[in-house]
């Protein structure tokens, strides 16, 4: 894994435009991700942090308003999970962040797609949230010129939370259990239940 | 909600302001953050219902999380020894603090485990920011300063 170190830039001046450039994509993804469909995501290699994302929404794809991210997991058995690597982050939760001058989770907002692209786990919540643990890349960052704001923490795993809509609602970095799994700390009586890792797929 | 023009006016507004520890309930996960600095962190679950975030790398404490805020609250409001503590809209926000310490807002009422140089490092946190004399109003779930 790359070890990035923070800017020496300070906080106060991020660049706001990229951060309203993020708003504004997540927010749009979020509306589409409901609409995705096996084929879209097969042949979408060409944009991986788009993967599977159409232009369509639910109402006109014909699939129903209830359709949600457990549905795609359930419809694609044995599924590579670039299928699912659209997200979105509600624009509240970036405004209470930024509100509270909390640089650093904003930053860190950005390093979640590199996970849902390739996560090491998804556990389903009790409350029905998805929890994806990854170990980010820093790609999406790259891609939108802010990969030298951020810390990637080397040996620590980027733990989010999403909503049934997709919407990342919470997010934080986490140190390894010691079962040598390589999943996050506590994963197993912490966590809820394990629906999906790179080698084995679990049932949901 | 907020819109997009009104996320850009408070990001711009933003920009010229410093961090300020602060402490946050959040109705949506029922949880309380109490963050001392804005720096890269990470969580250490010390229970089901306490986390510290300590800073990398040098992992200093600089924040923790209590989960099931809003049950904890009430579990102490329940009990003659915690109930005491409570005024009629304020309790300390440091009893909470340490309530949730010892896991008292879990399912197991006790973490008999807990280190004391954990519980002292949570207090030295709350007493250089100057929030150890702070009361919670469990109302509005904000921190009231003394």
């Amino acid at each position: 894994m790359r070890a990035w170190t923070a800017s020496s830039c300070p906080t106060s001046l991020i660049p706001v435009n990229e951060i309203l450039l993020f708003i504004i994509t997540t927010t749009t993804n979020h509306a589409e991700l409901l609409s995705m469909s096996k084929q879209q995501i097969e042949g979408s290699e060409a944009n991986p942090y788009h993967v599977g994302v159409v232009a369509s929404r639910p109402e006109q794809s014909g699939m129903s308003p209830e359709f949600t991210i457990f549905d795609l997991l359930r419809q694609f058995p044995g599924i590579e999970v670039e299928g699912m690597s659209s997200y979105g982050c509600k624009i509240d939760k970036l405004s209470e962040l930024a509100r509270k001058h909390r640089w650093q989770e904003i930053y860190t907002s950005f390093l979640i797609p590199d996970i849902v692209l390739n996560p090491i786990g998804i556990w389903l919540e009790p409350d029905r949230t998805l929890c994806v643990a990854g170990f980010p890349s820093g790609k999406f960052a790259e891609s939108v010129h802010l990969s030298n704001q951020m810390t990637i923490l080397p040996g620590k795993i980027l733990v989010c939370n999403l909503t049934v809509q997709g919407l990342a609602s919470h997010w934080g970095w986490e140190i390894p259990d010691s079962d040598g799994t390589g999943l996050p700390s506590n994963h197993r009586i912490h966590r809820g239940k394990l629906i999906w890792t790179p080698n084995q797929q679990h049932n949901s | 909600m907020d819109t997009k023009s009104a996320a850009q006016q408070l990001i711009n507004a933003s920009e010229t302001r410093h961090f300020q520890p602060f402490g946050m309930y959040d109705a949506e996960t029922d949880s309380f953050h109490f963050i001392a600095k804005d720096v890269p962190k990470f969580a250490n679950r010390l229970n089901p219902c306490f986390t510290m975030f300590l800073s990398y790398p040098d992992e200093e404490l600089v924040g923790f999380e209590i989960k099931k805020f809003s049950r904890l609250l009430h579990k102490m409001r329940a009990l003659p020894a915690f109930a005491i503590l409570f005024s009629e809209n304020t309790v300390k926000f440091a009893t909470s603090v340490d309530a949730a310490l010892f896991g008292f807002g879990a399912a197991d009422v006790c973490n008999e485990e807990m280190e004391d140089e954990q519980v002292t490092e949570v207090h030295q946190l709350l007493k250089s920011h100057r929030f150890e004399d702070t009361t919670l109003n469990f109302n509005s779930m904000e921190l009231c300063e003394t």
